[in-house]
């Protein structure tokens, strides 16, 4: 028995090693086929059965279709014709319904980072309790043959940004993909933010090295909020419509209520004589007062966007009317 | 016997009388909204009419400045002013072409600045420019939103109970729809360069 006791001893070490040695470097197993260079963070693909001479995997070679025209330009889908022709043919490109609660920043295509979005998202929600004026940022990839100041014009008219009779939003779109900005400004603000003001401010930013679209952004911002110092008192507003509901949402919650209740707890103690209820009536508000605060904590840590309760949302049923300036790079 | 026929009648005229009533109200709501749009597209033609005052002055400073191309501006601006009233397809056919005569002429003059890299690259130009940019993606977002408030209209003027009615009323004519003839974004553009 001694001897089989060694044997597992020996065993159990060396495969106490082997896992301690596996812990500190992580060493890739070997495929079955070993290339001579190992990059791991590029998945070589595997061979589709018809292999084309080049292969760029960037694009898809699209499979052709039944009638071929001349010339394919694939960034524009012919749409089939509907059953009753009108003579107006707009074939836009279809912006997207809006969230209930629309965020300042938007990117559709994934270029920015999660840190440079909720920090873009933190600056652009202060300078709407400063300047009562919404800043929008919409990145797409995809325009057809769409104009890009037009699709922007026409973005901001769906989602309602702006205040309603102030029409006080901007709207700025990026399409990386076809490398064009614009710039487009509500009625409110058009008289402020002209049109040549808007192409100088483009122009000042363009063109866009290096994939660099977190600080032109911030740039432009910078440069908008300037103008919008400038102008500070024409955008207050004397009469806030929503002032009973800001009160509403700012100052009552469930734990005032709870308070009020134990305060008339208290009233009842000192006038009644039935001591059972007025000892497990509070107990039970305090422990669930508790425990309320014990689940906002927790939530704060996974999610950060919930830190400015304030914030209601963009799109509060503003216009626009194509003021506004553009550029590519 | 007598009595209860006319009784009948009477109703039948009332109810019919009550239809009438709802369509031709309904009619003038989609109308006055084809007006009120109309209006903000005469409002940003306008916008760009005002523009060649600004032009004209900017080339006075230029000597020896081709003036035949400033001569057919200037006569297409004071041709541009027209009232008016049906909106019928005839007389916004009328409007395009006479915006169709200004946007060329416009154009013509823009391809004879650029002979002159002086008057180019001076900032009163560019900002010009950059205005007239804006002008013209107005027009666009302006009478595609005509377009659509008119699609409202014909369509629902051109269904049958509907059509009895519209068309006793002479102001409740089809609409002409303003076609994208001059759109230099959507027409392909050749760059010689």
């Amino acid at each position: 028995m001694k001897k089989y006791i060694k044997y597992i001893l020996y065993i159990f070490i060396f495969l106490n090693i082997i896992s301690t040695s596996s812990k500190t470097i992580d060493i890739p197993t070997p495929s079955k086929k070993i290339y001579p260079v190992n990059d791991y963070y590029y998945d070589i693909p595997t061979p589709s059965k018809k292999i084309y001479p080049v292969n760029d995997y960037y694009y898809d070679i699209p499979t052709p279709s039944k009638k071929i025209y001349p010339v394919n330009d694939y960034y524009y889908d012919i749409p089939t014709p509907s059953k009753k022709i009108y003579p107006v043919n707009d074939y836009y490109y279809d912006i997207p319904t809006p969230s209930k609660k629309i965020y300042p920043v938007n990117d559709y295509v994934g270029i920015l980072s999660k840190k440079e979005i909720l920090i873009l998202n933190k600056k652009l929600i202060q300078i709407k309790k400063n300047f009562y004026s919404e800043i929008l940022i919409v990145i797409i990839n995809n325009i057809f043959n769409d104009n890009h100041n037009w699709i922007a014009s026409n973005w901001g008219q769906k989602w309602k940004i702006g205040k309603k009779g102030k029409d006080n939003g901007i709207i700025i779109l990026l399409i990386p993909q076809r490398k064009k900005i614009s710039m487009q400004i509500g009625y409110g603000l058009e008289p402020y933010l002209t049109d040549a003001l808007c192409k100088k401010m483009i122009n000042n930013i363009l063109p866009i090295y290096n994939n660099n679209y977190y600080q032109t952004l911030n740039k432009l911002i910078d440069n908008i909020t300037i103008i919008l110092n400038k102008y500070k008192y024409n955008f207050q507003s004397k009469s806030n419509i929503n002032f009973f509901k800001k009160i509403y949402k700012k100052y009552f919650n469930i734990n005032y209520l709870i308070l009020l209740l134990l305060i008339i707890n208290i009233i009842i103690y000192y006038n009644s004589d039935n001591v059972l209820i007025n000892t497990i009536l509070p107990y039970i508000f305090f422990y669930k007062k508790n425990n309320e605060n014990n689940d906002d904590n927790d939530d704060d840590n996974e999610d950060n966007d919930d830190d400015n309760d304030d914030f209601e949302g963009f799109g509060e049923g503003g216009h626009f009317g194509g003021g506004g300036a553009g550029g590519s790079w | 016997m007598n009595f209860k026929i006319k009784h009948y009648f009477l109703i039948i005229i009332s109810i019919i009388f009550i239809w009438i009533l709802i369509i031709y109200n309904k009619l003038v709501t989609f109308n006055e909204k084809v007006k009120n749009q109309w209006g903000q597209v005469e409002n940003s033609y306008q916008r760009r009419s005002d523009l060649i005052p600004k032009i004209i002055n900017i080339i006075k400073g230029v000597t020896n400045f081709e003036k035949n191309t400033l001569v057919d501006v200037i006569k297409a601006r004071s041709n541009n002013s027209i009232v008016i009233n049906n909106l019928n397809k005839e007389d916004i056919n009328k409007f395009q072409k006479i915006q169709k005569l200004l946007n060329n002429s416009i154009n013509r003059l823009l391809i004879t600045i650029e002979k002159y890299p002086k008057l180019k690259s001076t900032e009163n130009f560019l900002e010009l420019q950059s205005q007239l940019e804006g002008t013209e993606n107005r027009i666009n977002i302006e009478r595609n939103r005509y377009n659509l408030e008119v699609k409202r209209f014909n369509t629902y003027r051109n269904k049958f109970p509907n059509l009895l009615i519209s068309n006793i009323f002479p102001r409740f004519k089809e609409k002409g729809y303003l076609k994208l003839d001059s759109n230099i974004e959507h027409s392909p553009i050749i760059n010689f360069n």
